[in-house]
C-alpha cells in the first residue's frame, strides 16, 4: 500500500470539483465587483461595491428575499406536519401491501421540479384547472380563479406544489427514525401505565427529534436555493409577486443578461446558505466519519 | 386495535394515497383525453374516450423524440463518468486512513448545500471560453461534477460494507491494487454501483436551469428544455404537454422503483435534490 494511493484515487474527484465547483464559486465574488453585461463581455470595468449598493436599494431584491422567507417557512411547515403524520401512520399501521403503498406515496420524489411545475400549473389553470373545478363544486368558490396570475395566490400556488413534492422527503426520513426506536421503550412505558399521548411525547418525540432537526435544516437550505419550480410555474410573476431570491439570481442572468448584478445577488444567496450550512454541520456534529444519520 | 383508531388510520392513509397519486393520475388522464374534451366545463374526471392522439402528435409533429434522445445521451454519459470518478474516490475514502480524509468528507458534504443556481453565470463564462456553449458536452461536464460529491460519499458507504479481506487475498495472489478494486471490490459492491449510477442519472435527467442557459439551438435541447419551451409559449397545448410530461416521467419512475430502497441513505446525505 503506497502512501500516495488514496490521493491518486481521489485526484479526478478533487480536480473536477476544484475546477467546476470551487473555481466558479470563487469567480462569482470577483464578478460581483464588476459591471458585466453579457452583450458587452469585453467591457467589464471594476466597480467595487456598486452592485451591492444597488442591491440594497433595489426593492425587487427585498421583495424576493421576503418571498424566499415565505416560500421556505410555509412550505417547510406543511411538509413537516404532513410528512410526520404520514410517517406515524405508516409506522403504526400493519397491513398487507404496505411496501407497495409506501413506494406509491413516496413516488412524488421521482418527479422533477419542472414536471411538478407543469403538472401543478395545469391543475391550477385558471380556465380548465381541476382545482377550480373542485372548489366550485364544493361551493367554496363562485367563479374561476387564475391562481397563477394573481398576486395574492401566485407564490402560495408554488408553495402548494412544493408541499406535494416535499412531504415524501419528511415521511421517508422520519419513518426511518421511527422504525429505529426500540420497541422495548414502548413496552416499558406501557408497563408504567403511560397513555398513548404520554408515550408519544415522552418516547417518540425525543427519539425522533434529531432526525426532525436535521431534516428541517437540510430541507430549508435546499428549498431556499431551489429555483426551477417557480421559474416554470409562474416565471416569478405577476410583477415579481412569486419571485424568490434564488429565482432572481437566475432571471438576472438569463433574462436580464446582467452577470455582474446576478453575481452580487448570488453572493447574498450564498451567504444565507453558508449560515444555514454552518448551523447544519454544527447540529449534526459531523465529527466522526459516519455521515449525519 | 380500537376500531375508531383503525378508522382514523385507514382514512389518513387513503387521503395520503389520493394526495400523492392524483396529480400524476391527472397528468396521465389529460394526456389520454381528446383535445376537444379537455375544455369542457365542468370537468370530467375520467377520459370518456381515451385516445393516443397526443402521443402520436408528440412523436410525429414535435422534436420531443430528439430531446428525449439528447437527454438520454447526456444523462447516461454524465452518470457513467460520475460513477467512474466516485468508485475510485469512494474506494479511497472507505479503505484508507489518510491525512485530509476527514476534511474531504466534510467538504463533499458541504458542497451539497452550495446554491447551484449561483454557478450558472461563472460556468457559462467558462464554457464560452472553452467553446462548449450550446453543446451537450457542457451539460455532461456540469452534471458529472454536480453529482460527484454525493455519489462518492454514497460509494464510500457501499465499499465500507464490503469486507476487505477478499481484496487482500487477491493481492497476496498477485493482483495489484487496481486489479483488486476492479476484480473484487467492484463486483461485490454492484448493487451500490447500480444505485449510485441511477441517482446520478435521475439528477441529470431532470435538470433544467443549466440546460436552458447553455443551449440555444433546438437540435441540442434536452427534454426539460423542450418541454419548458412548450409551456412558455403563449398558447399551451395541454394535451400534448401532458403526453410529453408523461414520457419524461417514465424513465424517472422506472429508476425510482430500483433506487427506492437506497433513498433513506441518499436523502440523509442531503444530496437528493429531486
Amino acid at each position: 500500500m503506497k502512501k500516495a494511493d488514496p490521493y491518486l484515487l481521489l485526484a479526478p474527484a478533487y480536480l473536477l470539483i476544484a475546477g467546476f465547483l470551487f473555481y466558479p464559486m470563487a469567480t462569482v465574488f470577483l464578478l460581483s465587483l464588476q459591471e458585466y453585461q453579457l452583450m458587452d463581455p469585453l467591457n467589464t470595468p471594476f466597480v467595487g461595491l456598486d452592485q451591492y449598493a444597488f442591491m440594497l436599494g433595489d426593492e425587487y431584491f427585498w421583495r424576493s428575499l421576503w418571498n424566499s422567507v415565505v416560500w421556505v417557512v410555509v412550505s417547510l411547515f406543511f411538509q413537516f406536519l404532513l410528512g410526520f403524520c404520514l410517517a406515524l401512520l405508516l409506522n403504526s399501521a400493519r397491513f398487507r401491501g404496505r411496501g407497495i403503498f409506501q413506494a406509491v406515496v413516496f413516488a412524488p420524489w421521482a418527479v422533477s421540479g419542472f414536471l411538478i411545475a407543469i403538472i401543478w400549473a395545469w391543475l391550477l389553470n385558471g380556465e380548465f384547472g381541476l382545482v377550480n373545478d373542485l372548489l366550485i363544486r364544493a361551493g367554496l368558490l363562485d367563479q374561476k380563479v387564475g391562481f397563477l396570475s394573481r398576486e395574492e395566490t401566485a407564490l402560495l400556488s408554488c408553495v402548494l406544489a412544493n408541499i406535494w413534492f416535499g412531504v415524501t422527503f419528511f415521511a421517508v426520513m422520519l419513518f426511518a427514525a421511527l422504525q429505529a426506536i426500540p420497541p422495548s421503550l414502548y413496552e416499558a412505558a406501557d408497563m408504567d401505565g403511560a397513555t398513548a399521548w404520554q408515550s408519544f411525547w415522552r418516547v417518540t418525540a425525543p427519539m425522533v427529534k434529531p432526525a426532525i432537526v436535521i431534516t428541517i435544516l437540510l430541507r430549508a437550505i435546499w428549498i431556499f436555493n431551489w429555483a426551477d419550480l417557480i421559474w416554470v410555474m409562474t416565471g416569478g410573476g405577476p410583477a415579481g409577486a412569486s419571485r424568490t431570491l434564488a429565482l432572481y439570481v437566475f432571471q438576472k442572468a438569463f433574462l436580464g443578461l446582467d452577470f455582474g448584478y446576478s453575481a452580487a445577488l448570488g453572493v447574498a444567496l450564498t451567504v444565507v446558505s453558508l449560515v444555514f450550512t454552518a448551523v447544519f454541520l454544527r447540529v449534526t456534529r459531523f465529527y466522526g466519519d459516519e455521515a449525519a444519520i | 386495535m380500537h376500531p375508531m383508531r383503525r378508522m382514523v388510520q385507514f382514512t389518513g392513509l387513503c387521503a395520503f394515497f389520493v394526495f400523492a397519486v392524483f396529480p400524476v393520475y391527472w397528468m396521465v388522464a389529460t394526456s389520454l383525453t381528446p383535445a376537444q374534451d379537455l375544455f369542457v366545463w365542468p370537468l370530467r374526471y375520467f377520459p370518456a374516450a381515451p385516445t393516443l392522439e397526443h402521443y402520436a402528435e408528440v412523436f410525429l409533429r414535435t422534436d420531443i423524440p430528439r430531446f428525449f434522445t439528447n437527454s438520454l445521451t447526456v444523462a447516461s454519459l454524465a452518470s457513467a463518468c460520475t460513477l467512474t470518478v466516485s468508485v475510485l474516490g469512494g474506494y479511497a475514502l472507505a479503505r484508507y486512513r489518510f491525512r485530509g480524509r476527514q476534511a474531504t468528507l466534510l467538504v463533499f458534504l458541504a458542497t451539497q448545500m452550495m446554491p447551484v443556481v449561483v454557478l450558472i453565470v461563472p460556468l457559462f463564462i467558462i464554457f464560452r471560453m472553452l467553446g462548449l456553449l450550446d453543446t451537450l458536452y457542457s451539460l455532461m461536464i456540469v452534471y458529472t461534477v454536480l453529482n460527484i460529491p454525493f455519489c462518492t460519499l454514497m460509494m464510500q458507504g457501499f465499499f465500507a460494507g464490503v469486507p476487505s479481506e477478499l481484496e487482500e487475498a487477491a493481492m497476496v495472489d498477485g493482483c495489484n491494487r487496481m486489479g483488486a478494486i476492479l476484480r473484487v471490490a467492484v463486483p461485490l459492491a454492484r448493487p451500490g454501483l447500480i444505485a449510485t449510477f441511477l441517482f446520478a442519472f435521475i439528477g441529470a435527467w431532470n435538470e433544467l436551469l443549466f440546460a436552458v442557459m447553455f443551449l440555444n439551438t433546438e437540435s441540442t435541447f434536452t427534454l426539460p428544455v423542450g418541454l419548458y419551451n412548450f409551456i412558455s409559449k403563449y398558447d399551451v397545448h395541454w394535451g400534448r404537454m401532458m403526453a410529453g410530461a408523461t414520457l419524461a416521467l417514465l424513465p424517472a419512475l422506472a429508476v425510482f422503483a430500483f433506487v427506492q430502497r437506497y433513498m433513506v441513505r441518499g436523502l440523509a446525505l442531503g444530496a437528493v435534490k429531486g
